[in-house]
C-alpha cells in the first residue's frame, strides 16, 4: 500500500535517504519486531522503532516500574511506578506513535510462552535487550531454532556490547553461544556494578539503528561484534565467525529444543 | 636479557608485551587471568579483530604482531 501524504511528511526525513526511500519506509511499516526486556535498553529501541514507522512491536518484560529505574528508562515517571512496564511502554507508544501496533507480554520470556511470543512467521527481527546471561542464552537458541535475526545489545558500567546474528542469511557468522559459551562466568550487571542512563543510551540507540538496517536488508553487519568503552569513548569491531563445534548452532537440527529445555525459567 | 628468538612482541589490550615465541593462545590467557586475579573462565578473546572461539585456544600459536583483545561478558540491560 503506497504511503499517504501524511505519512509522506511525516518520514520525510527518512524517506530522504537513498538507503530508505519510499520503499523502505513501506518495509518499515510492514516489519514485525519482538523486543525482549522493557529496561533501560528495550524501553528506547521501542521508542525508535515506533517513531520511525515500524509496524508491529511485542514488548515482553515481567518487571514492573522501580524507582531506581527512573533515572535511565525516560519512559517511565513516578506515577508508573508498580505498573507493568511492557503496559506502561505500550500505552505510551500507542497514543504518540499511532501507526504502530504494540502488543504487551507481561511475563519474562520462559520455555512456556516462548512459542506464543515467537511465531516464526510473523516475525521479522528479534531483539535482545534483556538483563541477564540465562534469558541472553535463551533467546539466542530460539533464534537459531526458528531462523529469525536477532540483535542483542547489552551494557553495564561503562562498556556494551552489541551482535547481529543471523546464520540464514549469513551462515558463517557465529552466534552468541560461539561468542560466550553458556558456562562462562558473568560478572557485570547493572544491578552488581551500576550504569549511567547515557551509557546504556547509546547501546539502545546503535541498537535501533542496526535493527533498522537489517530491516532494510544491510546484511554487512551481520555477525560483527561492536565493544563500547563508555571510559574511553572507543568502539571496537571484531568478525564472530562460526564455531564449528557449537552446541547451539553447530546443526540446527540437533540443537537443544529451546521450547523443552528446562533450566531457563 | 631476552634473546630475540626466543620472545615475540604482541600487544594485549592495547599494551606492548613480550611473549614466549612459543605460547599458544592458551597460555597467553592463563598467564594474563593469573596476574589479574581473573576466572579464565569469564573471558573471550579477539585476535586481530576476530573473536577466536575457547575451544582453538589451547592449539592455536601466537605470532609476532598479533593484537589479543580481552574481554568478559556484558550482560546487563
Amino acid at each position: 500500500m503506497p504511503l499517504t501524504d501524511k505519512e509522506f511528511i511525516r518520514y520525510s526525513r527518512q524517506i530522504l535517504l537513498p538507503e530508505v526511500g519510499e520503499a523502505g519506509q513501506q518495509t518499515f511499516a510492514d516489519a514485525k519486531v519482538v523486543i525482549i526486556g522493557i529496561g533501560g535498553l528495550g524501553h528506547l529501541v521501542a521508542q525508535y522503532l515506533a517513531a520511525a514507522g515500524i509496524g508491529h512491536l511485542t514488548l515482553v518484560d515481567g518487571d514492573t516500574v522501580e524507582v531506581s529505574n527512573l533515572p535511565r528508562q525516560l519512559l517511565f515517571d513516578d506515577s508508573d511506578l508498580g505498573l507493568y512496564k511492557a503496559l506502561v511502554a505500550k500505552t505510551k507508544l500507542r497514543r504518540a506513535y499511532k501507526q504502530t501496533g504494540v502488543s504487551a507480554v507481561t511475563e519474562h520470556l520462559n520455555h512456556n510462552n516462548a512459542e506464543s511470543v515467537l511465531n516464526s512467521a510473523e516475525i521479522d527481527l528479534l531483539l535482545d535487550c534483556s538483563d541477564n546471561f540465562a534469558t541472553r542464552h535463551f533467546i539466542n537458541q530460539l533464534a537459531i531454532k526458528q531462523q529469525i535475526g536477532l540483535v542483542s545489545a547489552s551494557a553495564a558500567h561503562f562498556q556494551g556490547q552489541l551482535l547481529s546474528i543471523d546464520q540464514h542469511v549469513s551462515p558463517q557468522s557465529g552466534c552468541y553461544h560461539c561468542l560466550f559459551p553458556a558456562d562462562m562466568r558473568v560478572n557485570q550487571s547493572c544491578q552488581t556494578v551500576g550504569v549511567l542512563g547515557p551509557m546504556v543510551g547509546t547501546l539502545a540507540s546503535m541498537q535501533a539503528l542496526m535493527a533498522l538496517q537489517l530491516i532494510m536488508g544491510n546484511k554487512a553487519l551481520i555477525g560483527k561484534l561492536y565493544r563500547f568503552d563508555g571510559n574511553q569513548f572507543s568502539w571496537r569491531e571484531a568478525r564472530l565467525p562460526r564455531n564449528p563445534e557449537c552446541k547451539i548452532c553447530r546443526q540446527q537440527q540437533v540443537a537443544p529444543d529451546p521450547f523443552t529445555e528446562k533450566h531457563y525459567v | 636479557m631476552y634473546k630475540g628468538k626466543d620472545f615475540i612482541a604482541v600487544s594485549i589490550n592495547d599494551e606492548s608485551k613480550l611473549i614466549a615465541a612459543d605460547s599458544t593462545v592458551q597460555s597467553v590467557l592463563e598467564r594474563y587471568t593469573e596476574l589479574r586475579g581473573v576466572d579464565i573462565s569469564a573471558i573471550a578473546v579477539a585476535i586481530n579483530s576476530e573473536v577466536l572461539p575457547r575451544a582453538r585456544w589451547q592449539a592455536e600459536p601466537c605470532l609476532t604482531g598479533d593484537k589479543f583483545e580481552i574481554f568478559s561478558v556484558v550482560a546487563g540491560g
